[in-house]
């Protein structure tokens, strides 16, 4: 009756945890989101997976690149998490039960997944260290089996010593062998069988990793004994983004630790129960039901504990901004933005994305902390981040500079082989230039990707029939932006220039080129080309009219205002300038005082000054 | 299953029969197509060398059953019948095939079941007396260089389809590396030069590998673009400051030009590198190349920059010979061989055939960096004439680099004309009378390879046999102190206008 009752505590714990975690996963990780930023590679094909061969530890990323696929359908994504983290509990069951048979094992075997849950709190963490885990405690179980029906325990050890490495990788076999050690059953074995079963298992694993290192694999020195990361060195992809921490290393190392403390908590009771204390004759006394709760409660706790702990909204918001841009969600982009305290450059590139499709960018520029002119200009941040060039590329296809957004989906292609993304990137800028049989050749790979299936079928027969592009209004509306210059200008405003050159009706552009003036504060070429202003606006936006007031301020010209400004401004403008005369010495306190002007053109004048230079780099380097 | 035939013999017998009936289905009657059946890639009307590795191919026709036979006038003939349309020659056969029928027709007749059988017209190829080098070296490159990332120098077994890898950028910190080149098609003589992350110069010499510092204060840069002397102790080089500019041309998406560009020429015995006032003046010599007597070094040279945009884009550049003595260490004056005043367009990647009556070169609009122009064409310049032409064998797109093979009947170049984006090397063949022949890619095992492969085939050279270098060995090498070129004591640093550039700068 007691175990009944400590049985159906336990599943019931088993149970709600199960629950708990789908729904967490579903709700708040949203495996979607780790589609979008990592876009792991799959092609269906003999080609791609001969890639993978060849490397320890390929075979699990192939298998993880092939299930996070799924990840792209929002009820995949969570079953496919949960069968893995099922999988990995059961596997965990299998190995502890072996050593305790009592009913901690239940709670134990949890640890590996609660670790998994809160590692995928980071948008980019790795699926396949989850697959190499997987495959360690898979190996470890089979070599438990193997130690019962009393094979032969070094060829066991060998053979799955070596299995574990090439499908798993250097930082798996580690992680196996000091396992089976661990696991190696000592009180059944002298000790001297034992010592030469963990000797034998060392030198069989230094000389594994020795041998693949030195003529076997193509593995680099640092991936030669200790890696955790796949030596399939092009699909660095999302590792790039990735630091591990200790959750990381401890998620890896699950194995022997969940043994640990099985091993730990069975040496305490028995010392307890040797010594006959009274703690231990009151602990046995206990009755069953309660003593299941305590581990209930336990894991409880460290679960919440890591996994709250883990979470982290502002990188969830910075995954959630890029993912609602690119299914052109343009008011939850904004929301989401304007609702994070925390700035972030990925996310001010996603807001002004957002703004400019929404048809707001000339109203809301300023209501998000912009990265001073760089906020315009994201290809002067950095070029190593594959994130980044994914932006670039979006930042210039939405001006309609196809030749940088293509120059940039390259350079993410070179970081990023054979992603989804920034191949179908590839495919509209080359049917925009008329490169139908380059944009087929990205279309071929697509066809062999299973998410991009609607993708293909609608772009593939572009490349036959040109008239079906004639009729694409978003193809022909990019081409008619393409500037006809010779050469990209390094000069962003010489770039916008020539897009308005190009198409007089790039509204972006316009908007694009006197919003950089007001990054730089050139107010005078600001005013120059307000003139132009009236065909895109009936009425001028708020934040140019400030401009244009902060202008005639600076410049003290007192004449009636050329172009009209709204009473709106005039006031907005007279309050800021009243309420910054006592604090003008003193920015600290002008910048409180002045907090409710943030959204102004004046209040980004006044205290992000002086703009950054964005003229000519120099375009020598040594080839 | 041996308990199982030996249990039920007859039904064995039966289901083995069935099942090699269904593998070899015969071909009754069929109509005539009066046209060739469509194959990718298109190995149509090509002279193919006796040593080439199958040129498997993909029939790009509706049907549930395809039968091709291959066939020559000897013997050995091949017969494929399956249900798929990609075909896979049988190695082994096909070079029985080739090896037996040197300088007669390859015929491919092609059969395509839909609802009953379609013969096309016969695919007619030749198999020429003359092989070709046994490998081909090239660089596997990405696409407009925003990023170098991952790239590859390989070789690749031109009988077969086995691959492997020379050098990969990605043991050794992504760094970026450069122009490799071979004497006389020498598998032991290489120079490679790594670029960016411990950067230095590779030069391979038989069993002896060697890194180098190539910068010495009296030139303006690192070498650059190199062509090995037949005698294997000099290598010419050009040294380069580079510009890089990204383009709004469609076809055309990335510019290297030079802002000052020399030639020297190193010695590998003596480790000195030298150069003359004859090939580092103020105007731009690049790209050199020897000729087969070693005696004549080939280059372009356009002229100086006026520190504008457009003097240094917009540049023409003719092509020029000296005469260069090795042993007195002597230059003679300059020839033009042909002046970009006369092409109207400008001359690139001169490479001149073993025999030495011909030169394969490349034109483009402006510039030298002709891989990225779509409108780069391949010409030849006959020496006994003087009379130079532009090949029929070239694409709308690119057609660029090219190298000759050893017997001079067959030269590689890249070719960008799959798909105007990446680059892939292609073969043909040269006849005794000056004449280029419909050219091939190079045959993969995968016959759709090419459709869906995005990387580049960069600077294809073949190669007599494999390199005997691996990553490994020059990953050793990358984090060594490299050895210092001296440059020539001789050399009157004064009177030099170009090679003492960055000396002379305050």
């Amino acid at each position: 009756m007691k175990q009944h009752k400590s049985a159906i505590i336990r599943w019931s714990f088993l149970a709600a945890f199960i629950c708990l975690a789908f729904l967490y996963i579903k709700t708040v990780i949203r495996p979607e989101l780790h589609y979008h930023l990592q876009q792991p590679p799959f092609l269906l094909n003999g080609d791609f997976f001969s890639i993978f061969l060849p490397f320890p530890g390929g075979i699990a990323k192939y298998l993880a690149n092939f299930l996070a696929q799924f990840f792209f359908y929002p009820w995949a994504g969570p079953f496919i998490i949960m069968a893995t983290g099922m999988l990995l509990m059961l596997a965990a069951y299998s190995i502890i039960k072996i050593i305790d048979e009592s009913a901690t094992a239940c709670f134990l075997m949890s640890i590996p997944f609660i670790l998994y849950i809160a590692l995928l709190n980071n948008y980019y963490f790795p699926f396949v260290a989850a697959m190499r885990i997987l495959i360690v405690l898979m190996a470890l179980w089979l070599l438990i089996l193997l130690f019962r029906k009393s094979i032969n325990r070094f060829m066991a050890f060998a053979f799955l010593a070596l299995l574990t490495y090439y499908l798993a990788g250097s930082g798996s076999l580690f992680v196996f062998s000091l396992t089976a050690i661990i696991l190696f059953p000592w009180e059944k074995q002298c000790l001297k069988t034992g010592l030469f079963f963990a000797l034998f298992a060392i030198l069989c694993t230094l000389l594994i990793d020795f041998m693949a290192y030195k003529y076997v694999f193509h593995v680099y020195p640092e991936n030669a004994w200790l890696s955790f990361f796949p030596e399939v060195d092009i699909y660095l992809d999302a590792f790039v983004n990735y630091k591990p921490g200790l959750l990381f290393y401890l998620f890896c190392f699950a194995a022997p630790l969940i043994i640990l403390i099985s091993l730990l908590k069975q040496r305490i009771l028995h010392s307890a129960s040797q010594k006959e204390s009274a703690f231990a004759v009151k602990m046995m006394n206990i009755k069953t039901p309660l003593i299941s709760i305590i581990p209930v409660i336990i894991i409880s706790g460290i679960s919440y504990f890591i996994i709250s702990g883990t979470f982290n909204k502002h990188q969830r918001n910075i995954a959630l901004t890029d993912y609602y841009c690119y299914y052109g969600r343009w008011k939850d982009v904004i929301d989401i933005a304007l609702s994070d305290p925390q700035y972030d450059v990925f996310i001010n590139y996603h807001y002004n994305r957002a703004i400019d499709n929404y048809g707001k960018f000339a109203e809301l520029f300023y209501s998000y902390p912009q990265y001073r002119v760089f906020a315009l200009y994201p290809d002067r941040v950095t070029k190593g981040n594959p994130g980044l060039a994914n932006i670039i590329s979006d930042h210039y296809f939405d001006l309609g500079y196809i030749s940088v957004s293509q120059q940039w989906a390259h350079g993410a292609l070179a970081l990023m082989p054979y992603n989804p993304r920034v191949m179908k990137r590839l495919v509209m800028t080359h049917l925009i230039y008329g490169n139908y049989n380059a944009a087929r050749a990205f279309l071929n790979v697509l066809s062999d990707n299973f998410v991009s299936h609607d993708f293909v079928n609608r772009y593939m027969p572009y490349t036959t029939d040109t008239s079906l592009v004639k009729a694409d209004r978003l193809l022909m509306e990019k081409r008619k932006c393409m500037p006809q210059n010779p050469v990209i200008s390094d000069d962003l405003t010489e770039r916008l220039q020539q897009l308005l050159i190009q198409n007089k009706k790039n509204k972006r552009a316009y908007e694009h080129l006197q919003m950089c003036y007001l990054m730089l504060q050139n107010l005078d070429y600001f005013v120059i080309n307000l003139a132009d202003s009236e065909q895109y606006y009936d009425r001028m936006p708020e934040l140019f009219e400030q401009a244009y007031l902060t202008h005639l301020f600076v410049e003290k010209i007192q004449d009636q205002p050329v172009f009209p400004v709204s009473n709106k401004s005039r006031e907005t403008f007279t309050d800021f300038i009243e309420t910054l005369k006592p604090y003008k010495d003193d920015k600290d306190m002008a910048m409180k005082k002045l907090s409710r002007f943030s959204g102004t053109y004046m209040f980004y004048a006044f205290f992000y000054g002086p703009p950054d230079h964005v003229g000519e780099k120099s375009t020598t380097k040594d080839y | 299953m041996a308990r199982a035939i030996k249990k039920y013999p007859a039904l064995s017998g039966l289901v083995l029969l069935l099942a090699f009936t269904g593998c070899t289905e015969k071909i009754g009657d069929y109509i005539n197509e009066n046209r060739q059946a469509s194959v990718f890639p298109d190995y149509t009307g090509i002279v193919i060398p006796p040593n080439i590795a199958p040129l498997n191919f993909f029939i790009r026709e509706e049907g549930t059953r395809y039968h091709v036979e291959i066939a020559a006038e000897e013997e050995n003939k091949i017969i494929i019948n399956q249900t798929s349309p990609a075909i896979r020659i049988p190695i082994k056969k096909w070079h029985e095939l080739l090896n037996t029928n040197k300088g007669k027709e390859l015929k491919l007749d092609i059969f395509v079941k839909n609802e009953g059988w379609k013969k096309y017209t016969s695919i007619v190829d030749t198999i020429a007396e003359e092989e070709i080098e046994s490998h081909l070296v090239y660089r596997i490159i990405n696409t407009q260089y925003m990023y170098s990332r991952k790239m590859e120098l390989c070789q690749r077994s031109l009988e077969n389809f086995d691959e492997s890898l020379i050098y990969e950028n990605a043991s050794t910190k992504y760094g970026c590396f450069n122009c490799h080149t071979f004497p006389q098609n020498d598998p032991q003589k290489m120079s490679l030069h790594l670029r960016q992350v411990n950067p230095g110069t590779l030069i391979l010499n038989g069993d002896k590998l060697v890194k180098l510092k190539t910068n010495t204060p009296f030139t303006m840069s690192a070498f650059g673009y190199p062509s090995w002397n037949p005698n294997g102790e000099l290598i010419a080089y050009s040294v380069n400051i580079f510009n890089e500019y990204f383009l709004n041309d469609r076809n055309n998406y990335h510019e290297v030009t030079d802002q000052a560009s020399d030639l020297v020429i190193y010695n590998v015995k003596t480790n000195t590198v030298t150069t003359s006032p004859k090939v580092s003046t103020r105007s731009r010599e690049n790209f050199p190349t020897w000729s087969p007597d070693g005696e004549w070094l080939y280059f372009i040279s356009a002229p100086e920059t006026q520190g504008d945009f457009q003097s240094r884009f917009y540049a023409k550049y003719s092509l020029l010979k000296v005469l260069y003595d090795a042993v007195s260490n002597t230059w003679s004056d300059v020839d033009t061989v042909l002046s970009a005043y006369h092409t109207g367009k400008s001359i690139t990647f001169p490479r001149i055939s073993p025999d030495g009556r011909y030169m394969l070169f490349c034109m483009i609009d402006h510039g030298y960096f002709s891989i990225n122009h779509a409108g780069s064409d391949l010409y030849l310049m006959d020496f006994a004439t003087g009379e130079y032409r532009k090949l029929d064998i070239n694409s709308p797109a690119n057609d660029s680099y090219h190298g000759w093979s050893m017997n001079g009947r067959w030269f590689v170049f890249s070719s960008k004309r799959l798909n105007n984006l990446f680059s892939q090397p292609y073969f043909s063949y040269f006849d005794k009378d000056g004449r280029a022949h419909k050219p091939f890619i190079l045959p993969q095992k995968d016959p759709l390879f090419y459709t869906s492969y995005l990387y580049n085939f960069n600077i294809p050279e073949l190669v007599n046999g494999k390199v005997d270098l691996d990553p490994g060995t020059i990953r050793k090498l990358f984090a060594k102190a490299p050895v210092q070129v001296q440059f020539d004591p001789d050399v009157d640093v004064d009177a030099l206008s170009g090679a003492t550039w960055t000396e002379r700068q305050p």
